[in-house]
């Protein structure tokens, strides 16, 4: 359930981003702004999702074209970090990322960020012309 | 059916204005303007829509699209079935961020309202709808 996941908090965060502050409060009841998340009753999904812990979709931002941009992420079940800069700090995603043999950790430069799809975007495709 | 989480319907009421008053019962939401009045999501969210045309695109083919998830999270979601109809949503969401064109639907909104219904909170405790 990951693309539901994603698309899910992204929704939520642009319902929160259109109503008012104060509404948003009312109507969002969420246990101490921890992250929701929508798992298949399916045993095996749900023991995926287990094991892959405390998920965030990252919402805000961007709001139009496919991946969800964002800066580098942890891998999924936070075994290896790829990719030197993790901004998010608490924020995970399972991605598809490839495993860089013989790479160290910290020392990894990528001229893309790696995206959560797995695809790289349109968007971020553009910096590579211009 | 009502809605108990109706984030989806609120938002679209506050971007269409004030011409449609809704009333946030229990279990069921109401609409009422000057000749009628209304208890179904789907009616209210296209009344709202023709109010804050953005929410229905301006595309005739995006428009079917947007009432064919309309259906879907009216139906299928909410049906015995919903597993087999989240995968379907798992399967389409791979490579978009919104369900028709690149802003906010109607189609969104309905399908997040569904989704709310099945919520998981971090402890893995279900919020089932009625």
């Amino acid at each position: 359930m990951k693309n539901v996941n994603r698309y899910f908090n992204f929704i939520e965060q642009v319902v929160k981003d259109t109503i008012p502050k104060k509404d948003a409060e009312k109507l969002l009841k969420t246990a101490a702004g921890q992250p929701r998340q929508v798992v298949s009753l399916d045993t095996s999904e749900n023991k995926e999702n287990k094991a892959g812990g405390n998920k965030h979709g990252d919402g805000g931002g961007n709001k139009r074209g496919s991946g969800t941009g964002g800066g580098a992420k942890k891998g999924g079940s936070g075994d290896k970090e790829v990719g030197g800069g993790d901004k998010g700090g608490k924020k995970k995603d399972e991605g598809k990322f490839v495993e860089l043999p013989g790479a160290e950790i910290g020392n990894v430069v990528v001229r893309f960020p790696p995206e959560a799809s797995g695809y790289s975007s349109l968007n971020v495709m553009s910096y590579s012309i211009c | 059916m009502g809605y108990i989480f109706c984030e989806g319907v609120y938002t679209a009421s506050h971007l269409a204005g004030k011409d449609v008053s809704l009333k946030w019962g229990d279990n069921q939401t109401k609409a009422s303007w000057s000749t009628n009045s209304t208890s179904s999501t789907r009616t209210i969210l296209r009344i709202l829509a023709s109010i804050a045309k953005d929410l229905y695109t301006t595309d005739p083919s995006q428009k079917s699209a947007v009432d064919m998830w309309m259906d879907f999270a009216e139906e299928d979601l909410a049906s015995e079935d919903f597993e087999e109809a989240l995968r379907h949503l798992e399967e389409m969401l791979a490579d978009r961020s919104f369900l028709v064109a690149d802003t906010l639907t109607i189609a969104d909104l309905a399908v997040f309202d569904r989704l709310l219904g099945m919520v998981v909170l971090f402890f893995n405790l279900p919020v089932l709808w009625q």
